[in-house]
């Protein structure tokens, strides 16, 4: 006999199978809408940017400190229109909500992060030392303006090694690549 | 609800920041100096230190290259090929 489907429903409701099933729709659920927002968000970001690329420059130096960035703040720029106009006092009031960082605390992240062993991290210290020491002996010679362009090409290549080393830490990552050109200007800074 | 907190796990573990070992920070310190090592892990690794705080590490490449690896006590590195 075929029991009626009230019953039936019931008992289906109390099978464990049922519940496990349930959690696991669930579960795929939240997985995919996981997998929707950060497809939406990295979509938006890589759209915008390319359609805003001067609000991609960083920050340049103030007073020997270096200014970089906070992601949250940059995304939120990113999503206003890019023909709007801002007045300079808004822009100003945005600019001062940045927070700053410095060469030293870029440097005490680079110190900490778990990304890089310390031997890597030690290797790397040599090769910023060498090139260091390489603009020094440039601009000794007053040569410095001339080799200006393969120092730079030096540079980028030192940071895309430290970038890709930085492939575990993608926070970090960012914030340094964001900061290339202040970075860039601490290191050929004349410093009195 | 087991199944549930998995997923959440699958989610939340990407998002750590994971340390590196010291046979993958070799192998990468051996690769940054401009030498092949055929992989991102060394073997066979032999560490030893003097009294002025130089130390040496020995290590094989997955290609079979071994090298050695000085770190002055200054912080320097640097890397030789052994075979």
């Amino acid at each position: 006999m075929i029991s009626p489907p009230s019953q039936n429903r019931a008992s289906d409701y109390n099978h464990p199978m049922n519940y496990s099933g349930r959690y696991l729709l669930i579960a795929i659920g939240l997985l995919l809408l996981s997998v929707v927002v950060a497809g939406c968000a990295k979509q938006s970001r890589v759209s915008l940017s390319s359609e805003h690329p001067a609000e991609q420059k960083p920050v340049t130096l103030k007073e020997g400190g270096m200014k970089t960035v906070d992601l949250a703040s940059i995304e939120h720029q990113e999503e206003r229109p890019a023909m709007v106009k801002e007045s300079s006092k808004s822009a100003k009031k945005t600019e001062a909500k940045l927070p700053e960082i410095t060469m030293e605390q870029l440097v005490e992240r680079l110190k900490a992060t778990e990304a890089i062993g310390l031997f890597t991290k030690l290797a790397i210290r040599s090769d910023v030392i060498d090139f260091k020491k390489s603009i020094e002996s440039f601009r000794k010679r007053a040569a410095f303006e001339k080799n200006a362009k393969m120092l730079k090409s030096r540079f980028d290549g030192l940071l895309l090694k430290i970038l890709a080393l930085l492939e575990r830490d993608p926070v970090l990552s960012k914030d340094i690549h964001l900061a290339r050109e202040s970075i860039w200007k601490s290191l050929v800074e004349v410093k009195s | 609800m087991r199944v549930l907190l998995a997923v959440m796990a699958l989610i939340v573990l990407p998002l750590q920041v994971q340390a590196v070992t010291l046979a993958e920070d070799i192998a990468t310190t051996i690769m940054l100096r401009g030498h092949p090592c055929g992989g991102s892990v060394v073997s066979q690794v032999q560490e030893s230190s003097d009294a002025a705080g130089n130390r040496t590490i020995l290590a094989t490449c997955p290609n079979g290259h071994r090298y050695r690896v000085d770190v002055s006590s200054d912080g320097r590195v640097t890397v030789k090929r052994l075979n």
